[in-house]
């Protein structure tokens, strides 16, 4: 039990008032990051990345993760609240939590979501503490090809989700020719741009998402107001602390979905390049796949609130593990801490360990403690915002606009971005209406950057032979497992037809 | 002091007393005194870093180091902000940069993108010392080539190998200074064409040597240093003398890699005469004399900081500092190595408007 | 005579949509042609991920159309009732005014009109309560977004000649 008694060492170095003070400001700071739509954990961190050279080393990183978890926790608040996903690892959770809210069970849905980031994080917490080492060495066996076949996976668990397949099969090449948009990866030509710099920089998917969800919402919430309005919905639901507890007992009842999650989403975050956004749509579609009533996914299933949101908070645990270990950071986001710790004169690796282990162990340290302390802050916050969704609508509505707005500029600070939020907002609300599911649209547009990437680089390295992913001793389970979860709906396709058929043969 | 201005700027962030701190806001403004009477020109309003990469890639993470330094020593009586710009490996932030003619609250952190992308993309630059202006210069790094020490141990091992097979190479960006160098080294070394497996970012481009995925890159000490010496080692510098931070490493030059042909491949390899990774400042077309005099000193004193300097060594960096002229006259030679390379040894198709240069 | 927008079926609106796709479909598929959309000495060239996708995406198009616009056509209004066309166009259009204000008065002072506009106009608040949201908010964002996180945002068209702060 050596990592036990280091970790104590950690909890003494942190366990200053000023140190926690610092943290406790940063989880704060970070809620706040979390819910300005656009802006999310990495900006938020890279905002404060400044900071560091004011302060001696375990406060600032402590003050840096804290922001970190913060965003964490605070992203679901706007994708529940208002369809407007803070982080682009708060999408998945949208698909229901959205929902669920204009069935007036917004506070429901945050406080699950709260405590599966909780239970998400613990689960993640305690693999980091035990296992950093082997983990590490697991990710840097991961070249491109493993890389291929992990978003394989991703897709293959988005196959079959819903919706007729022609509609599904144009919502995915859309999104992936939307990420296509861009300098090429390998040869640097324009692709797609018509000789404009303004297309040079490509469609980020959170303008898009922001049009489609946020704004297409706020169309589609109009339209519909003749028979419906939200602020009824939600003001005839109780509020109150009754859901915080039936949030713990959601997670509770669903416990082998957030573990399984959680698991997936930590060894994810841990690959390199991957990080908590793929994390979260896989245990999505994940959850789908072995739920007993996938049909209610995407109308409001606590599932799919509680697998996404593990998942991601498991997954940004994961992605401070190579960063720390190796050195490698595995999301933006840990590529701006790991500039931090350059800063404080360290150098990331296997020798911080020996080198610097109350730093490092603090910062292990700093997990469990910022996590138990944005479960409290946000559980308290719960019911208050759950309220905002009685704000009047002439108030709601334009504020809701105006944050999509503000979040959909602020990624690359483009003023093009802004217009492309509000014609994807129509757009969004026409193929609502058309029944197009919108979901695998924006899992294309998220991963088919990274999964042509991946793709390329790998067949460089086989001079075009596909067989390389098939050769080697990882990625060729992990592309199995790819190709049958591909081939899954045809399976249940034969075998209701199959069924069928028995059932006629014997009512004859 | 510092550390409680900062702390009250974050309670002003969560929104206590809205209206009693727009107030303090404005007028702390307009209090605000000049910081040195030497320069004419004063910042009227916040200037902004036009970031070229998303937060948390490569000159976003040093722009932001600036900033916390900047803000320390209280050098600006205005704020910087940050304004990350990523698109086209630079082209939308140069393009952005262009478009302010003349207005010096507009800075850009340089990376050696700026010198590749104008080159071959249409935008309005094209040589960003003659259409822009340069500002500092912070940083020059030369390149390493980085193996995994249980492929090769020494670069006859290496040479060796090359000669015999096709090697996989992996670096930052596609037709970018990665490319270039690795390029350079197979022309200069007379090894096998290598594959080029293009990676979105510096740290999984070790990984990828760390972890044996491909066999070598090319990079400077950073982002290797986590992996040394157990799963990254250096064989070569391309410099004229041997690094800092792994004196054990020999030169080129010791190796005679691409001293044939009067030197023409070591000279283009070198730090001083060929590439090296340069980090900078450049501001938009037309910059006026006094507000280049004003950034002069305020970026002398930042590269002078105790936290650069400490911060370049932990990197293994090489710091020279340079003015706008040094900067400018450095970047003309720069780019005119890059058309050289990039069009007449490995015959890449540059932009077809290109501009022929005297002298180059 | 019922308005045009009333007799829109969702058979039209697919149609339309299907067009849009096709047209988007060919200019894609020229692109990548351009680019080179086969499988080159190391793997696929620049075009061939955009040559697949288009053509995928061209396929699902026929096919949607085949079952939606000609086997089971959908022949239910688009829109079921006047009511939700006009909330449709009093939530939407002041949502491009205000896109297309904040080139001129940033994204500060617009966000403030707009919301004081839509809470007076659509809300029917009085008119103090309208004023005082189109303060609180450009108020609030400013402290947040300016002096707390230092992140930019548009600003006015008299910024940059140093008339206003925002």
């Amino acid at each position: 039990m050596e990592a036990f008694d280091l970790l104590m060492t950690g909890f003494d170095t942190l366990l200053t008032p000023s140190r926690i003070g610092f943290m406790t400001l940063g989880i704060i700071l970070g809620l706040l990051v979390g819910v300005l739509p656009g802006v999310g954990g990495t900006t938020g961190v890279a905002i404060l990345l400044p900071v560091t050279v004011f302060f001696e080393p375990v406060s600032a990183l402590v003050m840096l993760a804290g922001i970190y978890w913060g965003s964490m926790y605070g992203g679901l608040i706007t994708s529940i609240l208002f369809g407007v996903p803070g982080n682009p690892w708060s999408v998945a959770v949208m698909f229901d939590g959205r929902p669920l809210a204009k069935q007036g069970k917004a506070g429901l849905a945050m406080s699950t979501g709260f405590w599966v980031s909780f239970f998400g994080a613990a689960i993640a917490s305690v693999l980091f503490t035990f296992f950093a080492v082997p983990f590490a060495e697991m990710a840097l066996r991961f070249g491109p090809p493993e890389m291929f076949a992990v978003l394989m996976i991703a897709f293959g668990t988005f196959i079959g989700m819903g919706g007729s397949p022609g509609k599904a099969l144009i919502m995915i090449a859309a999104g992936f020719l939307l990420s296509t948009v861009g300098l090429d990866v390998v040869t640097g030509q324009p692709r797609l741009t018509f000789g404009t710099v303004e297309l040079m920089r490509g469609f980020h998917f959170v303008p898009i998402t922001i049009g489609l969800f946020g704004i297409g919402e706020v169309l589609s919430n109009a339209a519909e107001r003749y028979k419906v309005q939200i602020e009824d919905v939600t003001r005839a639901a109780r509020l109150g602390m009754h859901d915080i507890t039936a949030g713990a007992r959601a997670v509770f009842s669903n416990i082998g979905l957030a573990s399984s999650s959680a698991v997936l989403g930590f060894i994810t975050g841990i690959l390199p390049g991957a990080g908590a956004t793929p994390a979260s749509f896989m245990a999505y579609g994940f959850a789908q796949k072995i739920s007993k009533h996938p049909e209610k996914f995407g109308k409001g299933a606590i599932e799919g609130v509680i697998a996404p949101e593990a998942a991601n908070n498991a997954a940004g645990t994961g992605a401070i593990l190579p960063m720390l270990v190796l050195g490698i950071p595995g999301s933006p986001t840990a590529a701006i801490l790991m500039a931090g710790v350059f800063m404080w004169g360290f150098i990331p690796g296997p020798r911080l360990f020996t080198e610097q282990p109350e730093f490092v162990w603090s910062f292990i340290a700093s997990l469990y403690l910022a996590n138990i302390a944005a479960l409290l802050i946000c559980l308290t916050a719960t019911p208050l915002l759950a309220m905002m969704l009685r704000t009047p609508y002439a108030i709601m509505a334009p504020l809701i606009v105006v944050l999509s707005l503000i979040g959909a500029y602020a990624v690359q600070n483009a003023f093009l971005d802004v217009w492309l939020a509000v014609i994807f907002g129509v757009i969004g609300f026409i193929l609502r209406r058309m029944d197009y599911p919108l979901a695998p649209l924006i899992v294309a547009l998220v991963l088919g950057f990274s999964t042509e990437e991946a793709l390329r680089q790998s067949l460089i390295m086989s001079d075009g032979s596909m067989a390389i992913f098939f050769q080697r001793p990882l990625s060729a389970p992990i592309m199995v497992v790819a190709l049958l979860l591909f081939m899954l709906p045809l399976f249940q396709m034969f075998l209701r037809r199959y069924r069928r058929r028995q059932q006629a043969s014997t009512g004859e | 002091m510092n550390r409680e201005r900062h702390v009250a700027r974050a309670d002003i962030g969560i929104g206590i007393g809205p209206g009693l701190c727009l107030v303090a806001g404005l007028s702390l403004g307009a209090v605000m005194a000049p910081s040195n009477a030497l320069a004419q020109w004063q910042p009227e309003r916040p200037i902004e870093f036009v970031i070229q990469t998303s937060p948390g890639g490569g000159s976003d993470i040093y722009t932001r180091l600036w900033l916390g330094i900047i803000e320390k020593y209280e050098l600006s009586p205005v704020p910087f902000t940050p304004v990350n710009m990523p698109g086209g490996a630079g082209a939308v932030a140069l393009t952005y940069l262009y478009s302010q003619d003349g207005d010096p609250h507009y800075l850009t952190p340089t990376l050696n993108s700026i010198v590749t992308t104008p080159l071959q993309q249409k935008i309005p630059v094209m040589y960003t010392s003659e259409d822009l202006t340069p500002v500092a210069m912070m940083t020059t790094d030369p390149f390493l080539l980085w193996v995994n020490p249980e492929k090769y141990k020494t670069w006859e091992e290496f040479h060796a190998a090359c000669k015999e097979n096709r090697l996989t190479a992996t670096g930052t960006g596609a037709r970018q200074e990665d490319e270039i160098q690795i390029g350079l080294i197979q022309e200069a070394a007379g090894c096998e064409p290598f594959r080029y497996v293009p990676q979105s970012g510096g740290g999984v481009v070790a990984s990828n040597v760390a972890g044996g995925h491909s066999d070598f890159n090319v990079n400077q000490p950073a982002e290797a240093l986590p992996h040394f010496p157990d799963k990254l080692i250096p064989l070569v510098v391309f410099a004229k003398d041997r690094h800092p931070a792994s004196p054990d490493t020999p030169t080129h030059w010791e190796l005679e890699i691409g001293t044939e042909n009067n030197n023409e491949y070591a000279e283009l390899l070198d730090l001083e005469t060929g590439l090296h990774q340069v980090r900078g400042l450049i501001g938009p077309p037309n910059m006026p004399e006094d507000a280049k005099a004003w950034y002069d000193e305020l970026f002398k004193k930042v590269f002078d900081s105790a936290e650069w300097q400490e911060f370049m060594k932990t990197n293994g960096m090489l710091g020279t500092y340079r003015g706008s002229e040094g900067y400018k006259e450095f970047l003309v030679t720069f780019e005119d190595n890059h058309v050289r390379m990039m069009r007449d040894v490995f015959g890449w198709e540059l932009r077809d408007d290109l501009r022929e240069r005297t002298g180059g | 005579m019922t308005p045009i927008w009333m007799r829109t079926t969702h058979r039209a609106v697919e149609i339309g949509f299907i067009l849009v796709l096709l047209f988007l479909g060919v200019v894609i598929v020229n692109e990548s042609v351009r680019l080179g959309p086969t499988w080159g000495e190391s793997g696929p060239q620049a075009g061939f991920f955009l040559f697949v996708l288009s053509i995928a995406m061209i396929l699902g198009t026929l096919g949607v159309a085949y079952v939606n616009a000609y086997r089971t056509p959908d022949m239910r209004p688009f829109f079921e009732a006047p009511q939700e066309v006009e909330d449709l166009l009093k939530v939407g259009l002041p949502i491009i005014a205000l896109v297309l204000l904040i080139p001129l008065l940033g994204m500060y002072v617009s966000a403030g009109v707009y919301l004081a506009f839509f809470m007076a106009w659509y809300g029917k608040f009085r008119w103090y309560s309208a004023l005082a949201g189109g303060i609180i908010l450009p108020v609030a964002l400013w402290i947040t977004l300016r002096e707390g996180f230092n992140i930019s945002m548009p600003m006015s068209a008299f910024y940059r000649s140093n008339i206003l702060p925002f």
